[in-house]
């Protein structure tokens, strides 16, 4: 199977203090990968330094062997911290966007997807007029608009109303019969148990489990996804 | 390349729709326009209604002890004390009474009263009474006498160039001044945009979203591009409307003279063009500079007034730069630290103060020290673009160079 996503011995430290210790994964091309833990356990430190956002303080992060460069390789990626520009309209931001990753219709393929998400009358309407939920789902329509190879949700349903999330969810499973390569940062175990191939669990900046799903549980016994996430952070301040 | 054209463009069609941007735009030239008028308005009604108080309808009473206005025909009633026409003042026989004592040639002193309720602040009768007694010394005098107590013999100077050729020192410097009022202008209304640029992806949380569709560098060059562009659609809304007003009322009495005594040294005009080009490319990277390092507009905007302080500090020690005889440390400190350098510089070349290479050099400098700051602005907005938080911002100038 074809590696997208190469982390090798991956070490970051911010002001002296190790955040990850020695962190080594791959993700194949064309699956669903779960990257999860706790607050603070070094999950977007690890997105961002993919991103080349960040410079690691040891090892390589690779995206179809080399280091990210945007141009080379198609990738959407949807942050924590995320926002628009709020004085924009909600069409001028997605045409910005489309065009900087090189659309030939931007005004077009964003007016369909508004359609399809239910905002097709919020089109002229100014990004900050957006309810929270309405501004996630234009984040969202940026993140996919290029049909990216490799898409990166980091906590992509916070905020979602059930109706929302299983929109999103068709979205996420339309993009994966594509052939995208999706990386899902979450907290819902459940998500990650219906959606994901393989996972890899991070506690202070170390891999306390990685492999198939099958595997993750196999290894803590059977239990159930949620019930090893209490395992291993278990006590820590969520 | 493309992408940083994509990013030029929005950036600038963008702020060219914002209303605040017009209004901004035109809000300074305009105020300073209205200004001057309603302070020339008001300075020639107040000396119209002191100047043209017309005594003729006026009931005056005059005590004049010393004599004073003896060889003048005032067709002033006498009064033959003063108690008598503060009397007379006050219950209303007269409007306006001239006291003249008889130790006036000690004190130099006429009482005038009025009535408070007519005159308020203002002092109308004494210029009217002031013209009298000059008309009364006046008749003692010759022409010439007049002539030099009036202070009205014309002193022409006639200033001679180094080759010996006679030159208007302040028609030169017109245009340049011009030039350099353009810049002043242009940091007043600009510099707070300028921060502003860089803050926004950060205070909106785009940055790291953005930053998968485009590099950057490539995001900072086409913002700092869009805002140069923006910068000269400013420059030109400023000059615009001046050239059409010099063109359209060449002929007016108010214009003409000023178009007159306009001395066009190209040297000069083009060294103040160049200077303002670049001083203009180091403002924005000083102004950006300060946008890449602060997470929010509020923490960036403490910054920016230094910038501000360092560009207009030369305004201070304006003698140093304008007259060649004052040259001293203190002009060639404020000449080549950057930030006070491009108002420093383009003074001392407005007035002829300012040696060709001196200009070459400082142009040289300035052009180097706005690749820099802008280069350390893109180095140090890749480090900190994601500084959502007031952390210690990180410049990476050692590692951005290393790299280069």
């Amino acid at each position: 199977m074809n590696k997208i996503v190469e982390v090798k011995n991956f070490k970051m430290a911010f002001n002296g203090k190790t955040v990850i210790k020695d962190l080594s994964f791959e993700v194949n091309q064309g699956e669903i990968f779960g990257l999860l833990g706790s607050n603070g356990s070094g999950k977007t430190t690890t997105i961002r330094t993919l991103l080349g956002l960040y410079i690691p303080t040891g090892g390589e992060l690779l995206i179809n062997g080399k280091k990210f460069n945007p141009g080379d390789v198609k990738v959407g990626y949807l942050p924590e911290e995320r926002g628009l520009y709020k004085k924009e309209t909600v069409i001028d931001t997605m045409v910005y966007f489309g065009k900087l990753k090189g659309l030939k219709d931007p005004r077009g393929w964003s007016i369909k997807y508004l359609e399809r998400v239910g905002l097709s009358d919020k089109l002229n309407e100014k990004t900050e007029k957006l309810s929270t939920g309405q501004q996630q789902k234009v984040q969202l329509g940026i993140c996919i608009m290029d049909d990216p190879e490799l898409l990166i949700l980091d906590e992509p349903t916070k905020g979602f109303d059930p109706v929302n999330r299983k929109l999103l969810m068709n979205i996420i499973d339309e993009l994966h019969a594509k052939g995208a390569t999706i990386i899902m940062i979450t907290h819902y175990m459940d998500e990650v148990e219906r959606l994901c191939d393989r996972a890899i669990l991070l506690k202070d900046g170390v891999a306390h489990a990685y492999g198939t799903i099958k595997e993750i549980k196999k290894k803590f016994g059977g239990k159930s996804l949620d019930e090893i996430f209490v395992e291993v952070y278990g006590g820590e301040d969520e | 390349m493309n992408k940083i054209g994509t990013v030029f463009k929005f950036e600038t069609i963008r702020q060219l729709k914002k209303p605040s941007f017009w209004i901004m735009l035109l809000l300074l030239p305009l105020g300073i326009a209205v200004m001057m008028g309603l302070s020339a308005l008001n300075s020639t009604s107040i000396e119209d209604s002191i100047t043209n108080t017309n005594l003729g309808d006026k009931k005056i009473g005059l005590t004049d002890e010393p004599g004073l206005l003896a060889q003048v025909q005032t067709g002033f009633e006498q009064v033959e004390s003063e108690s008598v026409g503060r009397e007379k003042v006050h219950n209303g026989e007269l409007d306006v009474y001239y006291y003249i004592d008889q130790d006036f040639a000690n004190t130099h002193r006429v009482r005038i009263y009025d009535r408070a309720e007519e005159t308020g602040l203002m002092n109308f009768y004494s210029i009217p009474f002031a013209n009298l007694l000059k008309s009364s010394v006046y008749n003692k005098l010759s022409a010439d006498d007049i002539a030099l107590v009036e202070n009205t013999v014309e002193y022409e100077t006639v200033d001679l160039d180094k080759n010996g050729e006679q030159v208007s020192i302040l028609g030169q410097a017109i245009i340049p001044i011009v030039i350099l009022s353009i810049f002043y202008v242009l940091i007043c209304v600009f510099g707070n945009r300028l921060t502003m640029a860089l803050v926004e992806e950060k205070e909106n949380r785009i940055s790291e979203m953005i930053f998968t569709a485009v590099s950057a560098k490539n995001l900072v060059i086409g913002k700092i591009l869009s805002l140069i562009v923006l910068g000269f659609i400013q420059i030109a809304v400023f000059s615009i409307p001046v050239i059409a007003v010099a063109i359209i009322y060449r002929d007016n009495p108010m214009v003409a003279p000023i178009l007159a005594n306009i001395d066009w040294d190209p040297i000069r005009i083009l060294g103040n063009i160049c200077l303002l080009l670049v001083s203009y490319f180091l403002f924005a990277g000083a102004c950006t500079l300060v946008g890449s390092l602060m997470p929010t507009a509020r923490d960036a905007s403490q910054y920016i007034g230094i910038v501000m302080v360092g560009v207009v500090l030369p305004l201070f020690f304006i003698n140093n730069l304008i007259s060649s005889s004052s040259v001293n440390a203190v002009t060639y400190i404020l000449s080549y630290f950057p930030l006070s350098s491009p108002i420093a510089l383009m003074l001392r070349n407005a007035f002829g103060n300012l040696p060709t290479w001196e200009l070459v050099l400082g142009i040289a400098e300035l052009g180097l020290a706005s690749a820099f700051v802008l280069r350390m602005t893109v180095k140090s907005f890749q480090k900190n673009a994601i500084n959502f938080s007031v952390v210690k911002p990180k410049l990476g100038i050692r590692k951005s160079w290393k790299k280069a």
